[in-house]
């Protein structure tokens, strides 16, 4: 009983404590939560899709097999077979997964590559890797737009000038999409903060890869002072690289830039890294304006990245005459006729010297045949070409002519006389001068609308040969390029030697920075008889115009440069320009050491007459930019010099200005032997002097007398160079006293032309030339004065014939003087008489081909003619005693 | 029998407190009990996430757009912070050569790019009813003197332009297109946080230039209709801005801010230590001193949270954002603050394209987000972020109206936890965090009835234990049958979040 008892009481117990239990489970059920992992043995298993190599336009979705006992997958994708983690390396991993596919959030912008994947299945114990597949992602390489449709989306750059932003929607180029206007005003853009004014610069933020292009293209059109403007891109790594919009200022322009084109940016603290253009994703793009001084707009539309060689269309690369029609000969006085050969590559122009309509006298004149091309460029900087001539056309000059996207005129003018024996030519575009513009007068060889092929100064009957016309790189065809020797006595150049006008192109490199950079070779203003100099241009208000030649071996133990130069820069006839009293050139030499530093010095007002300067080394100085081991300017060091000009003016206080951005095109430089010395310190020299009123009238200018001079300091020399020219000092003058010049000529040939460069100072009150002349009875001579004016050469003339054999006084006031060069509104009067610059005498002789001569003395200009006569008098007056 | 019935009794009562013991060590040591009592938050408005007006959207990746969508769909914020720049968005002021700035003229742009952007965001956050805050960084202008034309910068909010240009952004924002989304306007980002002269819009700011300016836009709100409330301050909260700003709003502006606004930006260590809580509530107590409507009518909103370990101060980035452990310790930081009494949190941010630091060598992405749409991101930075995955989790957990249970439990440095029961009661969760570097076994139970469909979704957040679908969203590690008013134990992983839903996340 007692155990039966003790069994009971234990039941109870053990059923209470149950219940008790049961209670609590019915209130709170216990719950636990199982979330550990599979284990055991993985099974092997595939990847299914990307397939093995499979080219892919976006990354796919990823499959593979399910594996035994996995519990997760990871997958990685990488690129590289090794899926390493380095920075440069795509590398994606992706864990956790419980599906047996997996798509990847992200996108891999590195296009055209093989990527690589693997997936790992995993468990509690083990891991299991399948097999790596590989699969291509390949970039769209189709052309890409990018929007110019919204204002907004370019922003102005605040640290730069302002400037309004817009879209047009006008259709203002033809090609039925809107267009980005940007547009700035002068006072924005001249603030007075010197390092931005006239800086614009309109940024657009597009990511974007670009795959499979290789150029830019858009239209553009650009109206306002001269500007440079450039398409800038930001790359990848955060480098600006750009490249100038090749403007055609007023035009609606097609632009194509070549990747390959585009410049790193490097000034301003922009970003350095790779230095290469990493144009397979770019951040940016920008419109940037450099100098927009004054009002200006700018329009572009239809900005794409393209595939250059889609394009090909729009190029031209060589003239094939065959397959363009000319147009209409046009100035015909030479009864031109053409003829194609060589399937096209061969055009010959045949003339006449012959009068017809255009031309009655049948003598003179010019004609060109016109070729419609219309068509971008090639990339080059050069035209090369054969050119041939039959007939007696010695004295012609060949030419050849290119207008531009907005209309300018370019000519190159190829005297016949210096055509290379190989006749084959190779002519810079930097050649070609400006002949007549309609747009902005700048250089743009990128654009031809039309080729035309001329002549002028054609006599007789004879043709013209062009063959073979491409453009073409100075650097494939001009062997030591922009490479000068100096000489023992340390000559760089003193421009003697130059065969065919485009010689010295092939040994100075124009720096491009300014429109009116052109070097020509000149005979007329340069000092000493049969001596040659050189024209170097340049215009005011853009950077400096910069000539420069690098030296094929070192030099001597010198420690001074030493150049000839006289300024021609001249003030504008523009009204505005009244303030200023005189205009002048800055020169500025650099000359650079092996290891790249540049050393300048400056000339601040270039000398109006020819003036030899020397600058001791000691005083160049370095430019900004190089600290640190600088390499010190040495002789054996100099490795090459530019040569660079930038305008310079004085307002009538004679207070000195800096720089401005005053409009003044065509001035130049006549620079001469240009070399190293040796000099203990800086100097110049006056090769010229000033001609200024007499001392005892002052309106009376005595240009030359004759009676100090010598041969070395002649101030007269022969321009033509023919045997029979030859001019002698003589004892021979109307008074018996000092010396005269005898001025030798042959009958029944060309011209003899004696010239003399002149400076005449603003006092020279002269209205007539006047002078002592003893002739031969027979000859004409021709009595010209040349005169450089707001950029234009005027040239005026008079003509005596059946000059006197005995000593006369030749008065001649300037209205007899005719002008036969320049603009038709200028004359020649006292106000102009400091624009002149050169006064020649030429004699012809039809009678005889005897050797003569003419004999010259007190050469003055004059400002007592009387007005009551006007200054229609030739005055021929038997000599004396006095002038 | 007499014995009988002393040995039933006693085995009775042995079986009684045999019973007992059992109970008493369950509740006390292994059952956390989540009870009417243990309630911190019950005005909650969520959690949501910094969302502004893309500085650039020029810079996304193609097709980027959606899959931003994507994402924000399935992290569910009941709260968006959306800030912009009124520069964007004005041009062509005309003062009328006048120093009067009451007759100042300005034109709007509110069709460009980034008005598209805002109502890209807005009319997302219309569609799936999400609360904005909406508000201007800065007042307009260019801090540098010589480049700004608007002098708006000295005045700055107190500028009488202010006003009429914000009502003006507001008025088209809510009337002309219609997001009644939009619950509160932000008078302008940190105000407290000066900076420098020339460098900073906010250089000469102060609490009563921002006080002037609340209450002018106010008042300019009202005069149009505008149904708007002001955040107290949106200041970082600590110096002025909690003496000046916040408490400024506790004494004086609480009829124009009806939330108090802060951003937090916290060390590890306050997180790690589980001192962060005290650390607000400590702040938040001081405000409730003042203003006793705190948590309730006047709800303290972070409106900015993120950690600032890891912050390079130079391009403003984050780089431990890409790391499980970002997402554990603002996990943490979540629960911290909501025990803290916090009544809604916005993760900053939503995505590293959003915002810009800019230097004189360019523009660099802020990366404090939960992913990447720069094209030029790499695909790492792509790809949705282990944070991201722990939001989801919260976002969807703690929704708004939700009443947030505190638990009762041993403090400890390594582990908190709470629970939620969603509004209508047929939703809750649990939200645990272990630090520790062991597991931890605990049971947790729900006192308040939960009405769900009879499963929970358990999931876990680290490293080893994140679980995604094929489309690299999260998914449950467990699904049982079960409720949380059941005892529900789990096994804590070392150095994890673990959630407990009766609803997929």
């Amino acid at each position: 009983m007692k155990k039966i008892i003790i069994a009971l009481t234990l039941i109870t117990a053990a059923l209470l404590i149950t219940a008790g239990c049961v209670e609590q489970e019915n209130v709170k059920n216990e719950l636990t939560v199982p979330i550990a992992a599979r284990s055991g043995e993985i099974s092997s298993f595939s990847l299914i899709n990307p397939t093995d190599g499979e080219e892919v336009m976006v990354l796919p979705e990823f499959t593979w097999q399910k594996a035994e006992n996995a519990d997760r997958y990871e997958i990685e994708v990488a690129s590289s077979a090794d899926f390493s983690q380095t920075d440069d390396a795509v590398y994606v991993k992706k864990t956790g997964i419980t599906d047996t596919h997996f798509t990847l959030y992200s996108t891999i912008k590195e296009k055209n590559v093989t990527y690589y994947w693997r997936v790992t299945a995993v468990n509690e114990n083990n891991r299991k890797r399948s097999d790596t597949g590989t699969f291509y992602l390949k970039a769209d390489e189709s052309e890409i737009e990018f929007d110019v449709n919204y204002a907004d989306e370019w922003t102005v750059h605040e640290q730069g000038s302002a400037a309004t932003v817009s879209v047009d929607d006008s259709d203002f180029f033809g090609n039925g999409k809107n267009s980005l206007v940007v547009s700035f005003v002068e006072e924005d853009v001249k603030r007075g903060i010197p390092s931005s004014d006239g800086w614009i610069v309109i940024t657009h933020s597009q990511e974007t890869e670009m795959y499979g292009v290789n150029a830019f293209f858009f239209n553009f059109y650009y109206s306002g002072n001269d500007a440079d403007v450039y398409l800038r891109v930001v790359d990848e790594d955060n480098e600006y690289w750009h490249a100038q919009i090749k403007l055609a200022t007023n035009a609606k322009q097609t632009v194509i830039i070549r990747f390959e084109d585009f410049e790193l940016r490097t000034k301003g603290g922009t970003t350095i890294a790779n230095q290469v253009f990493d144009y397979n994703y770019i951040k940016y793009v920008e419109l940037v304006f450099e100098k927009s001084f004054g009002d200006g707009v700018a329009m572009m539309s239809d900005l794409r990245a393209i595939k250059y060689e889609n394009y090909g269309h729009l190029f031209i690369d060589s003239v094939n005459f065959a397959n363009i029609a000319p147009e209409n000969v046009v100035h015909d006085n030479y009864n031109f006729s053409t003829e194609i050969k060589d399937d096209g590559k061969t055009l010959t122009y045949g003339f006449s010297g012959a009068a017809n309509e255009n031309n009655a006298k049948g003598i003179n004149g010019y004609g060109f045949v016109k070729y419609t091309i219309n068509k971008l460029l090639v990339n080059g900087d050069a035209f090369a070409f054969g050119l041939e001539c039959e007939g007696n056309i010695n004295s012609a000059t060949v030419l050849i002519r290119l207008i531009e996207e907005d209309g300018d005129r370019w000519v190159y003018r190829q005297k016949v006389s210096l055509i290379p024996e190989d006749k084959k030519l190779v002519v810079p575009f930097m050649a070609f001068t400006l002949s007549e513009y309609h747009g902005d007068a700048s250089r743009q060889f990128y654009y031809v609308k039309q080729l035309q092929f001329g002549v002028e100064g054609v006599y007789s009957t004879g043709s013209i040969t062009v063959s073979d016309f491409r453009v073409t790189s100075l650097s494939d065809e001009i062997a030591n390029l922009y490479v000068s020797e100096i000489d023992d006595n340390g000559l760089i150049d003193d421009f003697n030697g130059y065969g065919n006008n485009v010689d010295p192109y092939y040994k100075w490199k124009l720096s491009e920075t300014n429109k009116d950079e052109a070097i020509a070779i000149d005979k007329e203003l340069a000092f000493g008889s049969g001596n040659t100099c050189v024209k170097l241009g340049y215009k005011a208000d853009m950077g400096q115009a910069m000539y420069g030649t690098m030296f094929a071996s070192p030099t001597k133990e010198y420690n001074a440069l030493s150049l000839w130069a006289m300024d021609r820069s001249v003030k504008s006839d523009n009204a505005a320009f009244n303030y200023l009293d005189e205009v002048c050139a800055q020169m500025i030499v650099s000359l650079y050491v092996s290891t790249g530093e540049e050393y300048y010095a400056a000339v601040d007002a270039v000398a109006k007459y020819w003036t030899e300067y020397v600058i001791a080394f000691s005083d160049f100085t370095l430019a900004e930019g190089y600290y640190g081991n600088v390499t010190p300017l040495a002789s054996e060091n100099i490795v090459g010099i530019k040569i660079g000009f930038q305008y310079y003016y004085y307002a009538k206080s004679g207070t000195l200005r800096i720089p401005s951005p005053t409009y003044i095109s065509n001035n130049y430089v006549y620079i001469d032997n240009v070399g190293f010395t040796t000099a203990e310190k800086s100097g110049k020299r006056e090769l010229m002097h000033k001609l200024v009123p007499s001392a005892e009238n002052g309106k009376v200018c005595v240009v030359e007398d004759f009676d100090t001079a010598t041969y070395d300091t002649l101030s007269f020399k022969g321009e033509r160079g023919y045997d029979y020219e030859v001019l002698t000092l003589s004892e021979r003058t109307a008074s018996g006293e000092g010396q005269s010049l005898i001025m030798g000529y042959r009958g029944k040939n060309e011209s003899v032309a004696y010239a003399m460069a002149t400076v005449f100072d603003t006092s020279v009150e002269a209205n007539c030339v006047k002078f002592l002349l003893k002739g031969d009875g027979k000859a004409t001579v021709y009595i010209n004065i040349y005169m450089l004016y707001a950029g234009t050469t005027y040239k005026y003339r008079a003509t005596l014939t059946a000059v006197s054999s005995e000593w006369m006084v030749y008065t001649i006031g300037f209205d007899n003087f005719q002008r036969v060069e320049g603009k038709e509104e200028i004359y020649l009067i006292k106000d102009k008489v400091q624009y002149i610059t050169k006064i020649t005498f030429g004699i012809v002789n039809g009678a005889d081909d005897e050797d003569s001569e003419i004999i010259l003395d007190k050469l003055t200009f004059d400002g007592t003619l009387s007005d009551r006569q006007g200054y229609k008098i030739n005055s021929i007056e038997d000599y004396e005693g006095q002038l | 029998m007499k014995r009988f019935v002393s040995v039933l009794a006693c085995a009775v009562l042995s079986a009684c407190m045999l019973t007992s013991v059992a109970c008493e060590n369950e509740t006390k040591s292994d059952v956390i009990l989540f009870a009417a009592a243990d309630v911190v938050s019950t005005s909650f408005e969520g959690l949501g996430v910094d969302w502004g007006v893309y500085e650039d959207v020029n810079k996304l990746a193609v097709g980027s757009w959606e899959k931003t969508l994507s994402a924000v769909d399935r992290l569910k914020p009941s709260l968006v912070r959306c800030m912009t720049n009124l520069d964007w968005l004005v041009y062509d002021l005309d003062d009328k050569g006048t120093a009067d700035l009451n007759d100042d003229e300005w034109k709007y742009n509110f069709k460009n790019k980034y008005m598209k952007n805002t109502c890209d965001i807005l009319d997302y956050c219309q569609d799936n009813g999400i609360k904005v805050a909406f508000g201007v960084w800065n007042v307009v202008g260019n801090p540098d003197p010589e480049l700004d034309v608007w002098k708006m910068i000295p005045n700055s909010t107190s500028d009488v332009r202010w006003a009429k240009m914000t009502a003006d952004l507001m008025e088209y924002l809510l009337k002309n297109k219609g997001y009644t989304c939009i619950k509160w306007f932000v008078n302008t980002n940190e105000p407290n946080y000066v900076g420098n002269v020339g460098a900073s819009k906010n250089a000469y700011n102060n609490y009563e230039k921002w006080k002037t300016g609340v209450k002018n836009v106010s008042a300019e709100f009202n005069k149009r209709g505008l149904d708007l409330d002001i955040v107290g301050g949106d200041v970082t909260a600590s110096g002025t801005g909690f003496s000046d700003y916040l408490m400024g709003v506790a004494r004086e502006l609480t009829d124009y801010a009806d939330n108090y606004g802060v951003h937090l930006y916290v060390s590890n260590y306050l997180i790690d230590t589980g001192s962060f809580c005290d650390s607000i509530k400590s702040s938040y107590d001081e405000l409730k001193a003042v203003d006793p409507k705190i948590g309730k009518e006047h709800r303290f909103i972070i409106w900015e949270s993120g950690l600032l370990d890891g912050k390079n101060v130079t391009t403003d980035c984050n780089s431990y954002i890409a790391n499980y452990s970002y997402g554990i310790r603002m996990a943490d930081f979540t629960v911290q603050s909501l025990l803290a009494g916090a009544n809604g949190i916005c993760y900053w941010d939503l995505d590293d394209a959003m915002h810009f630091m800019y230097t004189e060598s360019g523009m660099t992405a802020k990366e404090w987000g939960m992913f990447s749409t720069l094209s030029s991101a790499s695909p790492l930075k792509q790809e949705l972020r282990p944070w991201y995955h722990s939001s989801v989790m919260l976002s969807n957990l703690l929704t708004a109206g939700s009443t947030i249970y505190g638990g009762t439990y041993e403090k400890s440095q390594s582990f908190r936890t709470l629970a939620t029961v969603s509004k209508d009661g047929k939703n809750g969760g649990i939200v645990a965090i272990n630090r520790d570097s062991e597991a931890k076994t605990v049971t947790f139970n729900v006192e308040k009835s939960v009405d769900s469909d009879g499963k929970l979704y358990v999931y876990v957040f680290n490293e080893r234990n994140l679980r995604l679908d094929g489309d690299g969203f999260v998914v449950p590690n467990a699904v049982i049958d079960g409720s949380l008013n059941d005892n529900v134990k789990l096994e804590l992983a070392a150095g994890s979040v673990t959630i407990v839903s009766t609803k997929q996340l």
